[in-house]
């Protein structure tokens, strides 16, 4: 169970990490004989075998890290087939719907399935996620995926446009979650694939007009506590930024020549020896080496220039229990 | 459904107060005294209102605004801000609350009647000010389920925030992604939130992994507000093992001590309670020894660097870490700490925002507050680098 349980020692047929930096990771599934190609040269999927995950392999011409799947790793480096949801609107969708493990929860659609594997983490091994796409393709992928990370006894997937033809299901699930055009047309349906006892369902819409549509919606079946939020993580980097103190005493009308010397030699005798040129690429991990203690102190955070600003609304309500 | 001996949070408007179900028990609420006999084997989520000393269904009455369009017709050019527009005092209002068989829907009947400017005023603002006068003078509840979520709710209203340091629901639901929190899984927490933490840690292991919580003299007081309003069945709680923060880094010394005062103890209950102590610690070093920690939590009042700097140790390749604080600079030297010994990779500074929305029919626009305050995480993935 390559995706949830934690496995110490890799073993064949599981899909591991190869984690070269932040943005190069490449998920792959293990089989001796294969070889898989990376910027530090080719390696053996059958050296793998036996490693333990989160330790460092060599390659030919350099080493790299291969890590276990999980669901935040996949959705930082799986195949897109569509716009994914990442990892902060899961959080707060995962919280907002009240899952743990045994609760049954239905999604809509399964996209490229970066929140499903979040789901099925979460509510494993206890309960269950039924998943719906109208797209043929990208559901049987989603299914093969599914397989080859070893849930697939946790989740059930369906090709399916419940916008046109519903859930088909009733009182089954604790918890609903919409990801389409017109998510509106699918909440009576939602409602009755919700327990009878009730539920929560949340609705994830990148344009306002479908909030305000589906908002309406939902008062009108009768849903409470209907509220939207947007959620943003913003990464900070961690750098050392040195600003240069303005030397009041020196004669700034002299020649450029002189005052570039002149500067060159405070330079020289305040900060001997600052590895300057490899520090400005500090957002890799090629730079781990560029820390050392006696400058720790120094360090500060900034936020990373360009960032996401907007993902989606998220549309929260409660359907209370429906014979009282 | 609610059953006696769980835990019920009564809301309304700004307002959020949590309650045991005890049969024949009465509480006080605002100026109410009730007991909750009623609540028994009803679901939740429901509004009751409070009616002689007594919980009634209430039923629901309002999205009514929702259906309403833009009116064009009255503006506020001739709306004047004096207390002079009701003309109901102060005295008279508060006599009115008082009679016994007067409700809230009459005495806000009874203020329109009585305001000058009410009709003057938009449907808008008719509207807004209904709503304001109901939060005021309706005893209506809803009868909420304890859930992180809810819970979340409660200390962020009851303005009882620093006690859960700040921890802001968007924050602590990252927290429990990025720390892979599951089924399964070896945790270790070390908290300073009234047991938020700790109760959604054991919400989403529920039994089938161990919890190690971590906390001065290891102590369970300051965690067992929130695991007591979760009510959580007994399997739950089963693995969870409370131990003192400062033997865990000095676990085999820890033992000897504890297989002296055995040895030498005269006293039975003495012996026993050693013998308690003994057993917890045997079981917390297996873990620790074997490096079989997937997942560490901090999110203490504590500065973290130190303890990190000891509990890394413990924890197995391809472990999560997750540390948070309301400031930055501590998780920074944290960051460096991380970088400089190798210890782990995919190490991410970051903070999170949590902006809410009004949506209504042509009057969608985000919150005017928010809360601005999130805190910052610390994401990293442990690894083996010989």
């Amino acid at each position: 169970m390559s995706f949830c349980r934690t496995n110490k020692t890799i073993k064949e047929g599981d899909t591991v990490i190869l984690y070269l930096s932040f943005n190069q990771l490449y998920p792959i599934q293990v089989k001796r004989g294969l070889s898989h190609h990376t910027k530090y040269g080719s390696l053996k999927h059958s050296d793998l075998i036996g490693k333990k995950f989160g330790s460092r392999v060599e390659c030919s011409q350099g080493s790299l890290f291969v890590l276990q799947g999980s669901p935040e790793m996949w959705t930082i480096s799986l195949p897109h087939r569509t716009q994914i949801i990442y990892t902060p609107n899961i959080s707060v969708i995962t919280m907002q719907l009240d899952l743990k493990p045994g609760s049954i929860v239905i999604e809509s659609g399964t996209g490229s399935a970066s929140l499903s594997h979040a789901l099925i983490r979460t509510v494993y091994p206890t309960g269950h996620l039924h998943t719906f796409e109208f797209h043929q393709q990208r559901s049987e992928a989603a299914s093969k995926e599914f397989k080859d990370h070893e849930v697939s006894d946790y989740v059930s997937v369906y090709h399916r446009d419940v916008c046109a033809q519903g859930f088909g299901v009733e009182d089954l699930a604790d918890a609903v979650f919409l990801d389409l055009p017109s998510p509106w047309k699918a909440l009576e349906s939602a409602k009755r694939a919700l327990k009878k006892e009730g539920g929560r369902i949340c609705s994830f819409s990148p344009c306002i007009e479908q909030v305000q549509k589906t908002s309406l919606e939902l008062s009108k079946l009768g849903f409470v506590n209907v509220f939207t939020v947007e959620s943003l993580r913003r990464i900070l980097s961690v750098k050392k930024y040195d600003l240069p103190d303005f030397d009041f005493n020196m004669d700034w009308k002299i020649g450029k020549d002189e005052e570039e010397k002149c500067s060159n030699d405070k330079n020289n005798i305040q900060k001997p020896a600052v590895k300057r040129t490899k520090n400005a690429t500090n957002d890799s991990e090629e730079s781990d080496e560029e820390i050392d203690e006696s400058t720790s102190t120094r360090y500060t955070a900034k936020p990373i220039n360009i960032q996401p600003g907007h993902t989606g609304f998220l549309t929260f309500a409660t359907l209370l229990h429906k014979n009282f | 459904m609610i059953q006696e001996g769980d835990f019920v949070i009564f809301k309304k408007a700004e307002l959020m107060k949590i309650f045991p179900v005890k049969r024949d028990k009465p509480f006080i609420i605002d100026r109410f005294k009730i007991k909750l006999d009623n609540l028994i084997e009803k679901p939740f989520g429901y509004k009751y209102e409070i009616k002689n000393q007594q919980l009634h269904l209430f039923q629901n009455d309002s999205d009514e605004d929702l259906n309403k369009k833009m009116m064009a017709d009255k503006d506020n050019r001739n709306l004047i801000d004096n207390s002079g527009n009701q003309k109901l005092s102060h005295d008279q209002i508060e006599e009115l609350k008082k009679t016994e068989d007067i409700s809230g829907n009459e005495i806000i009947d009874r203020l329109i009647e009585n305001s000058a400017s009410f009709n003057q005023k938009t449907e808008f603002s008719q509207e807004k000010y209904i709503k304001k006068k109901k939060e005021k003078y309706l005893a209506v509840y809803e009868i909420l389920k304890p859930t992180i979520r809810s819970l979340c709710e409660y200390y962020t209203l009851g303005n009882h925030k620093r006690k859960i340091l700040n921890m802001r629901m968007d924050t602590l639901s990252q927290i429990l992604t990025y720390s892979n929190v599951a089924a399964y899984r070896n945790v270790v927490v070390l908290e300073s939130c009234k047991g938020l933490i700790l109760a959604s840690v054991v919400e989403r292991v529920a039994g089938f992994g161990n919890i190690i919580n971590l906390s001065p003299n290891g102590g369970h007081v300051g965690t067992k507000d929130i695991l007591d309003y979760m009510n959580f069945p007994p399997e739950y709680t089963k693995n969870l093992y409370n131990f003192p923060l400062e033997r865990s880094d000095k676990l085999p010394e820890y033992i000897q001590e504890l297989q002296r005062k055995i040895s030498a103890a005269t006293d039975d209950t003495f012996k026993e309670k050693q013998m308690k102590k003994l057993e917890l610690a045997e079981k917390v070093n297996e873990f620790f020894k074997n490096k079989n920690i997937d997942c560490l939590i901090v999110a203490s009042k504590y500065r973290p660097l130190p303890i990190v700097e000891k509990l890394i140790d413990y924890m197995s390749p391809n472990g999560n870490l997750v540390i948070y604080s309301l400031i930055q600079e501590p998780l920074i030297e944290c960051h460096s700490f991380l970088k400089r010994t190798k210890k782990a990779i995919h190490i991410e500074l970051s903070d999170s925002w949590l902006r809410e929305y009004q949506v209504l029919p042509e009057r969608t626009h985000p919150k005017n507050n928010m809360d601005c305050c999130g805190g910052y995480l610390l994401t990293g993935i442990t690894v083996l680098d010989e």
